[in-house]
């Protein structure tokens, strides 16, 4: 339903270059749906390797983490999405052929502002919350 | 408990100021709800010296300045004018109380003016008539016109005079020494009073006996006061060097030779900030030899004692006695004033456990008795350990001063470094939750509190490291080991807090400890989570009252780590 919506509201349009063949929109949903997926995974990895460091820490001072540190770890966070997301443009070749380099850009920075909006919703949710705010 | 610390002359006052010391650094005299401390205790110290600038009550005093900076730092927002106090060690009054010997009621304006053994007791106060005829047969006239003014050159027989007209003087509130004790305060106030001064000094020989035998019977005239009094005399644990030249045999000494002497010698530390005057005055005293003689000292010390067997032990709680096999040798020759400022000696530090002992109310042995503790077999009195001090009662708990000083070396550390100050409190872990509890609303109080507590980690470093460096400017007596290794728990370079780190470390799966602090023969295994959940019940606690619970835990978890290597091994 919602991929319909999204179907129809011209907003694939913007993440093709070029759409002259049938199937491009199938193609331009595909490639959402991926920057999505590579957004959560990435997500739940950096939130993940931020409870392992905190699990493991062998003091209380590399337990206590600052907001300063956290915007770095989420930053971090977005070259693995870049790479990712790089990776599948590169090696999909349908992508390679109808997404193209604007595609890919704006693909990419929706993910990072997904990838970002999950960091933040996870620490919101979490006993971390106090470090983040 | 109020306690009066009585210095009487220049080794009491150094042992005073060695107890200013250990008070800082920690050490408790009771167990309070289950807190080692000495906080909610108060001391007073009374200095009895003729000398009362000499370079050991500046000493004294530049130590009682940090003691209060000490104790503001850790305070909440009280404090009385005067009164170091904070809950993390005991209440001290700043104000030294200077009893001059010399200052002795007068009648007349001419009375005790002249500050000599003849003008002291042939003064005519108080319907006493003139008693020059009766010192003759007893004193020879140089011993009566010597000045008396900077001590008493450890002749005991000048000084005894002196202080038995002094103490006589004490009953009377408006004399000079009445008002500087001001006794009726003490009047049905449960007191411990010690007094500390060398048995082979002019001063403290003299002087101890007599305060001694005047509290102890004013004591006894006064059983419900609950006063106890105590001692710890000093044997010879330090001779002087000889003076710069030596006295003359028989004949006295003629301006001329004076002058010639002030001349070749004037320039030479003894006499460094003496005027013209003061320099010739010195020189006649040492031709007449008006000063110590190292080698009469240990036949002074065994008359001072066989004085007591007979005379004066009655009137003490508790005598302690403390020296050295091998007395160190003071490399500075100083005939008293500001000039005699010594290095603090080992002896003098063993001599203020004594007076902790004394402090906590622990009786030793019983009255019919005497308990002969000694030191260890292989001790090397010139390069002492730490290992090798007296332990005390605090308590029904025996306190080692080196787990005390393990214990505050640990704290240090810990609360500078292991908290993580610098982001807010909201931040801080779950595993020091109080602390984040009581700072995350108010990180004013945070921020204020992390300053405070790095400038009064700064003075207990001063005190803790001056007390045992071997530096011969700070001390005599010390090997250097265990400041060596006391260092790198105070140290603010990134290698020794990354060592002491990783043995506060936790393990990876596990609460436990890496490795172990130690330090000589004690050791403790504490984890920075185990530190984190230390905090006073309270959300109104002072820094004071949050250091004094960290070391207790610190304390106790040596204390108990202790017994089970002690049970391990037997």
């Amino acid at each position: 339903m919602l991929a319909l919506l999204i179907q129809s509201s011209g907003f694939l349009q913007l993440f093709i270059d070029t759409c002259e063949d049938e199937g491009c929109e199938e193609t331009a949903l595909n490639w959402i749906l991926a920057a999505v997926v590579v957004a959560l995974v990435c997500a739940l990895l950096m939130l993940a390797v931020k409870w392992f460091k905190k699990y493991s820490a062998i003091t209380l001072v590399q337990k206590a983490w600052s907001r300063g540190q956290t915007i770095v770890l989420i930053i971090v966070g977005f070259l693995p999405v870049l790479i990712v997301l790089l990776i599948i443009w590169y090696t999909t070749r349908n992508f390679f052929n109808y997404v193209g380099v604007g595609g890919l850009l704006k693909g990419v920075v929706f993910a990072w502002l997904l990838y970002g909006l999950m960091m933040f919703t996870g620490h919101l949710l979490s006993p971390w919350r106090r470090e983040i705010l | 408990m109020r306690n009066v610390f009585i210095a009487v002359g220049g080794s009491g006052t150094k042992v005073a100021e060695a107890l200013i010391r250990l008070l800082a650094i920690g050490f408790p005299t009771r167990k309070e709800n289950g807190v080692w401390t000495s906080a909610g205790d108060s001391l007073q110290i009374w200095r009895l010296d003729p000398d009362r600038n000499s370079g050991a009550a500046v000493s004294l005093g530049n130590y009682l300045k940090d003691y209060d900076e000490l104790q503001k730092l850790l305070n909440g927002n009280s404090q009385t004018p005067g009164i170091a106090s904070s809950r993390w060690a005991m209440d001290v009054d700043t104000r030294t109380r200077h009893l001059d010997p010399l200052q002795l009621p007068r009648m007349a304006d001419s009375d005790n003016s002249v500050k000599t053994l003849e003008g002291i007791l042939d003064s005519r106060y108080g319907g006493i008539k003139k008693s020059l005829p009766f010192l003759a047969p007893f004193y020879e006239k140089k011993d009566l016109s010597v000045e008396i003014d900077r001590g008493f050159y450890q002749k005991p027989f000048i000084g005894a005079a002196v202080m038995a007209v002094f103490a006589e003087s004490l009953r009377d509130e408006n004399s000079p020494g009445g008002k500087a004790c001001s006794l009726t305060g003490f009047q049905n106030v449960a007191t411990n009073f010690f007094l500390c001064g060398s048995l082979h000094g002019g001063t403290g020989a003299s002087g101890v006996p007599i305060m001694g035998k005047y509290l102890g019977s004013l004591k006894r005239n006064n059983q419900s006061w609950d006063w106890r009094v105590g001692a710890c005399l000093l044997t010879p644990y330090c001779v002087p060097p000889q003076p710069p030249f030596g006295a003359l045999r028989e004949e006295h000494p003629t301006p001329q030779q004076i002058e010639d002497l002030v001349k070749e010698h004037g320039d030479k530390p003894a006499f460094v900030g003496l005027t013209i005057e003061d320099k010739r005055k010195l020189v006649e005293q040492i031709l007449l030899g008006f000063y110590a003689e190292p080698e009469a000292m240990e036949a002074r010390a065994r008359q001072g004692l066989a004085y007591y067997r007979d005379h004066s032990a009655d009137y003490f709680d508790e005598l302690y006695l403390a020296g050295k096999p091998e007395p160190d040798k003071l490399k500075v020759w100083s005939n008293g004033g500001e000039s005699q400022n010594n290095p603090l000696n080992s002896a003098e530090v063993v001599a203020a456990l004594a007076a902790l002992n004394f402090f906590s109310r622990a009786g030793t042995g019983n009255p019919e008795s005497y308990v002969i503790p000694t030191s260890t077999r292989d001790l090397n009195s010139e390069k002492m350990r730490l290992r090798d001090l007296p332990c005390y009662m605090a308590g029904p708990d025996e306190i080692d001063p080196e787990r005390v000083f393990l214990a505050t070396a640990v704290m240090h550390h810990l609360v500078t470094k292991q908290i993580p100050w610098d982001i807010p409190a909201k931040s801080f872990p779950r595993d020091i939750e109080r602390l984040r509890q009581v700072y995350q609303d108010n990180e004013s109080r945070k921020v204020e509190d992390c300053k405070r507590f790095q400038a009064a980690a700064a003075l207990l470093t001063k005190f803790l490291m001056t007390t045992i460096d071997p530096n011969p400017q700070h001390t005599i007596g010390w090997a250097g080991e265990d400041a060596t290794r006391l260092w790198p728990y105070l140290a603010n370079d990134a290698g020794s807090v990354k060592e002491i780190t990783g043995k506060m470390a936790k393990k990876f799966m596990g609460k436990e400890a890496k490795g172990e602090l130690e330090l000589g023969d004690s050791a403790l295994r504490v984890s920075t989570f185990d530190f984190g959940a230390w905090c006073p019940e309270t959300a109104e606690f002072t820094r004071g009252e949050y250091l004094r619970l960290v070391w207790s835990n610190l304390l106790a978890r040596i204390q108990k780590r202790m017994r089970l290597s002690a049970g391990d091994k037997s």
